[in-house]
């Protein structure tokens, strides 16, 4: 105590006022919801309820109820291909619709992308399937006070995810419950996930992509994890799209009309092709990959050669370039097209770009119908043709070869572990070329020759190993003695080598 | 067919490789159609490791790494994954080709049209054709040049292939403006026009026409690729082998000459030059 004089402490006197305790929850989304581009919608409803007998009992006091997105997901167009990039906005995927079924309500925070040529397409798989809207509006209060409220939800993105809440005046929020359920018991957030995504991946727990499974034990697959395994690989998983790209899918079909939208498989990797002349993709399919053709360019953001377009992005090939959320880098998608010009001349098809390699280095995989079908051909040569073209766009070379392609016109022999060496069925080996396989002679000067076939069959499939098969496993010498040795391929093994993910 | 399903076949059709041309009387049209069943593509892709992992399944169970039940179980699990792959067949000893006809708009209807279309080339070279995973088939029909019977008008044309009976699918629509007059004279002279004007005589089997009009091109650009390649086809047509091997070795120089740094080799021309010699051989 210091001893000076010190007022005598004020009495306070607290009056508890017993007041009607509120509180406001908040419907859960459908467990089987999924976001759909096409005017998909969904409903909330909030209730007001009042704390009684140590419960909430509905209704409460009417307020005026508030609902809003906490966060909404504003991704480049309604999936990853579409609508092409230059028409492609960023508004809210998720939002209040400003249609009669929100008239009892006032709308607020409008997040439209305002610039006209960046209006959500009416077209995403047929005409007007996504009526024409001015507003995206991210907040709906009722206009009366209320107990109950039903909001609806639009959706304009196949990959949309937010989380909505809602509010009262002087209530506290109870966390959500099922459509017909009772309210939960005490408080906390009302926030609710568009889709249901409890493991937070931003992913539909309902969708295929949302998790792994390995018999029958499932877990997690992060958005951003890009793991698919089919075919095998060792060294090369992936295909370039994350699970949450995958999810949010792709607008594919050979045609316009025909076009429809698909979420991809997370296991399985995938490959994207504009076949411009329907050849379609011969044996390819042989592969493991998993095909898609796509209805045009703008499907993959433009031919990488268009000169057309002067826009900076143009013409990339681009199978993701409406990416944004989880994505991993740039996947190409692949240009298939019938040409009798330039390489192509003279040849049954040639792959351009800085291939053999990924398809982020293929410019186009160029096929010479009018050869392939020519009289004297197997009825092989087409369907193996573009499988040969097509594997040199997914990392793979031939079987073996020389530093220099140029045989200077030679077609009587090839070194053996070269060309026309390993499984005779597999479509990266070279048929029809040459008309023998020699190896030196060792000890001594010399080679074994080995006779091919006058009239190949054109291979199938792709080989899973480098051993020599056909011909290729003659075993003898030009005297029919047993030579011990057989025309393995050097590299061989294509299934193995496969590899799309272009990052 | 076995469904009522609509078949799921994708046709292109092209008049000389556009969608929208304007021809002289004395050009020739070549209607090209493409049909393929993509469908089954996409399906057979998705398929392939599921087979592949049956045949693994098999090998084990062979093996006796497995018991019967245990087997049966897998592979109907991995069936239930896989999806259905159709295949439509069509075509009769006629040849697929005669289920495809052609019509042209005329006022708000479709009908088709009587032109004298010649079948030029179509693969596969078979009477029915199977349209599955890996099949495209292809064909060509030709109107002659200068043929008095030719259109002359404008017209948007379109192939009808008749898959069975009462179904049919339908391409998309090509445009084309048949012009009365003949090329201008400064025109004819060109590689493109006398090209298309020899490669057309040789689908139609007129190889001494056909081998003027690469003559001509010759004469004019010895270093054509494309018409080397031509004049060794067209030989090869009339049995001079000796003639066709050379056209197709000056060819071969041509396209390592012309594309020194080609990563893969002309495959198509290196074939015919075997094939010739073996002939020649024989």
């Amino acid at each position: 105590m210091s001893g000076k004089d010190e007022e005598p402490p004020k009495r306070v006197i607290v009056q508890v006022k017993r007041s009607r305790r509120l509180g406001i929850d908040l419907t859960l989304t459908p467990r089987d919801w999924l976001p759909d581009a096409r005017n998909g919608r969904l409903v909330f409803t909030a209730r007001i309820y009042e704390f009684k007998n140590g419960k909430w009992e509905y209704p409460g006091e009417a307020r005026k109820i508030t609902f809003s997105f906490k966060e909404v997901s504003k991704e480049n167009g309604v999936c990853m291909n579409y609508p092409t990039k230059d028409a492609s906005n960023t508004n809210p995927d998720l939002f209040f619709p400003d249609d009669d079924s929100m008239k009892e309500f006032a709308l607020d925070e409008d997040e439209t992308d305002k610039s006209r040529k960046k209006r959500c397409p009416t077209e995403i798989l047929r005409a007007k399937d996504n009526p024409a809207h001015r507003h995206h509006y991210l907040k709906a209060t009722t206009k009366k006070p209320v107990t109950e409220a039903t909001v609806t939800v639009r959706c304009e993105d196949y990959g949309a995810f937010g989380v909505l809440q809602a509010i009262a005046p002087d209530c506290e929020t109870i966390p959500p419950r099922e459509k017909d359920a009772e309210p939960s018991e005490g408080i906390g957030p009302n926030d609710v996930k568009i889709p249901r995504d409890d493991n937070g991946n931003d992913i539909a727990d309902r969708a295929p992509q949302d998790k792994y499974k390995l018999l029958f034990v499932r877990w997690t697959a992060p958005a951003d994890e890009d793991e698919d395994d089919t075919p095998h690989n060792d060294d090369h998983k992936g295909d370039g799209l994350t699970n949450y790209e995958e999810y949010r899918g792709f607008i594919v079909g050979k045609k316009l009309i025909n076009k429809k939208h698909i979420r991809t498989n997370i296991n399985k990797k995938d490959v994207f092709i504009y076949d411009k002349d329907n050849l379609l993709t011969g044996f390819f399919n042989t592969s493991g990959l998993t095909i898609h053709f796509i209805p045009g360019p703008d499907f993959y953001n433009g031919n990488s050669t268009d000169k057309d377009d002067d826009s900076p992005d143009a013409g990339t090939q681009v199978i993701n370039f409406n990416r944004g959320n989880a994505t991993g880098g740039e996947q190409h998608g692949l240009r298939l097209v019938n040409e009798n010009t330039g390489e192509a001349a003279g040849a049954y098809g040639y792959t351009y770009g800085n291939g053999p390699g990924l398809p982020k280095v293929t410019v186009k995989v160029a096929i010479n119908r009018g050869e392939c079908i020519k009289i004297g051909n197997h009825a092989n040569q087409l369907p193996t043709t573009i499988a040969h073209e097509l594997g040199h766009s997914v990392n793979l070379i031939h079987h073996g070869e020389e530093a220099l392609h140029n045989h200077g016109g030679s077609t009587k022999s090839d070194r053996a572990g070269h060309e026309t060496s390993g499984d005779v069925n597999c479509v990266m080996r070279y048929d029809n070329v040459y008309e023998q396989w020699c190896h030196p002679k060792v000890p001594g000067p010399g080679c074994c020759i080995h006779s091919i076939p006058e009239s190949e069959v054109p291979g199938n499939t792709f080989c899973d190993s480098q051993t020599g098969t056909g011909c290729n496993a003659s075993g003898f010498n030009e005297d029919g003695d047993a030579c011990a040795f057989t025309n393995d391929a050097t590299v061989g093994k294509c299934k193995e080598h496969i590899k799309v993910k272009d990052w | 067919m076995g469904s009522n399903e609509p078949p799921q076949i994708d046709v292109l059709c092209r008049a000389n490789e556009e969608t929208s041309i304007t021809v002289y009387d004395d050009e020739p049209l070549i209607f090209s159609v493409a049909m393929v069943n993509d469908d089954a593509a996409t399906a057979a892709s998705y398929n392939t490791p599921l087979e592949d992992q049956i045949r693994e399944i098999e090998r084990k169970f062979k093996a006796e790494q497995m018991e019967e039940k245990e087997f049966k179980r897998a592979v109907e699990e991995i069936e239930r994954n896989m999806l259905k792959v159709r295949v439509y067949r069509f075509g009769s000893p006629l040849g697929w080709p005669h289920y495809i006809k052609f019509q042209a708009l005329s006022g708000d209807t479709w009908r088709y049209v009587n032109w004298p279309l010649k079948l030029l080339i179509y693969h596969p070279a078979t009477q029915v054709v199977d349209l599955d995973a890996s099949t495209s088939c292809y064909v060509e029909f030709g109107l002659d040049p200068e043929d008095p019977q030719r259109p002359k008008d404008e017209f948007q044309v379109k192939a009808v292939v008749e898959i069975a009976k009462d179904i049919t699918v339908e391409s998309d629509v090509v445009t084309i403006n048949f012009l009365q007059q003949k090329m201008p004279k400064a025109e004819t002279s060109k590689e493109g026009f006398l090209l298309a004007k020899g490669e057309y005589a040789y689908k139609r089997g007129l190889y001494e026409d056909a081998k003027e009009y690469t003559q001509r091109v010759l004469k004019a650009n010895p270093h054509s690729l494309l018409a080397l390649n031509l004049l060794g086809e067209i030989e090869e047509g009339k049995k001079d082998l000796s003639a066709a091997l050379s056209a197709y070795e000056k060819a071969l120089e041509e396209a390592y000459e012309q594309y020194p740094d080609r990563r893969e080799p002309p495959r198509a021309l290196l074939n015919k030059i075997r094939r010739i010699r073996a002939m020649m051989q024989e």
